[in-house]
């Protein structure tokens, strides 16, 4: 108990810098190379993995141990394929094994948005206003200024709004958006942005979540780049 | 959909862009979904205001918090 009460305290490097940081940003502003995301990240490959697959007893002993297998074994895969550089690779398939164990690689998204759960309770857009809470004439104007600024004269549809209340709709909850992951090129994250109207989600409120939209040019809104900040009301698609 | 306060310059203080509503907005903005880049990670700073996290990734912020 006296080793635990002597070595407890916060002076180390990274807590006597803390003490800097307001001073700093009130000088030179931003602090970009102060990120946290790529050191807590290691969090996840490094210790959680390696608890998740211990039997519990002894187990920091085991998450090093976990750890130190796969980065051996990561570090030898390397050295063969850099030895054999014109011959099929051999250890593509462990590669991705280990790249799926320890969530550091993903394999390349697709650029398109997808739609799922698509709900039963609504057919054309009268319904659809009546369970979002949104008034006929306002979804009426708005399919109007969108499909005048979007669409091709052939595919807009007509815009009486006799007929547009009418038209078929589909309604759905979550989509999926690829984006790229921190610092890479070709590995992406897949954002799932809800929005689940008036219905509650998993017995919480109902959820709509914000979402970044690319409204302008990358010149415009300063650091925001063209996009703004949004909350999804509803995700819809609208059938021919 | 929100707008930048300060033409989205990051504030001197706290180096973080505002967004706040706008009054003038319509209430209700139909886009294309192809317009939707991710999740946004908004802060609430008062009444109809929020601050833009630039600070950690929405999936660093999700996996520990």
């Amino acid at each position: 108990m006296d080793m635990i009460y002597t070595e407890s305290h916060f002076n180390f490097v990274k807590m006597h810098l803390l003490s800097h940081f307001s001073d700093h940003i009130r000088q030179f502003g931003n602090i970009p190379m102060y990120s946290t995301e790529f050191g807590e990240l290691r969090h996840m490959e490094q210790i959680k993995d390696g608890w998740r697959r211990s039997n519990k007893n002894d187990v920091e002993r085991q998450i090093l141990h976990s750890y130190g297998r796969q980065h051996a074994i990561r570090i030898r895969l390397l050295n063969l394929i850099s030895l054999r550089p014109r011959r099929a690779n051999p250890c593509d398939h462990v590669l991705r094994y280990l790249d799926k164990t320890t969530g550091t690689v993903s394999t390349p998204a697709p650029r398109g948005r997808i739609l799922k759960d698509r709900r039963d309770d609504v057919s054309d857009v009268l319904d659809f206003c009546t369970l979002v809470g949104i008034s006929l004439d306002w979804i009426c104007l708005e399919l109007i200024r969108y499909s005048r600024h979007n669409l091709r004269t052939e595919r807009r549809p007509p815009e009486e709004p006799a007929i547009l209340q009418l038209l078929p709709v589909e309604l759905l909850t979550p989509t999926e958006i690829p984006v790229l992951a921190f610092q890479e090129t070709d590995v992406y994250d897949i954002h799932r942005a809800r929005c689940t109207g008036t219905h509650r989600f998993r017995n919480q409120e109902s959820r709509k979540d914000w979402v970044w939209v690319q409204a302008g040019s990358e010149e415009m809104y300063g650091a925001l780049r063209g996009r703004l900040p949004a909350k999804l009301v509803a995700l819809f698609k609208i059938r021919d | 959909m929100l707008s930048p306060v300060n033409s989205g310059r990051p504030s001197d203080i706290h180096s973080l862009v505002t967004v706040q509503l706008r009054e003038d907005a319509r209430e209700f903005t139909l886009v294309d979904i192809g317009t939707i880049l991710s999740l946004a990670h908004l802060i609430p700073e008062g009444d109809r205001r929020w601050l833009v996290n630039s600070r950690i990734g929405l999936r660093t912020f999700n996996e520990i918090y």
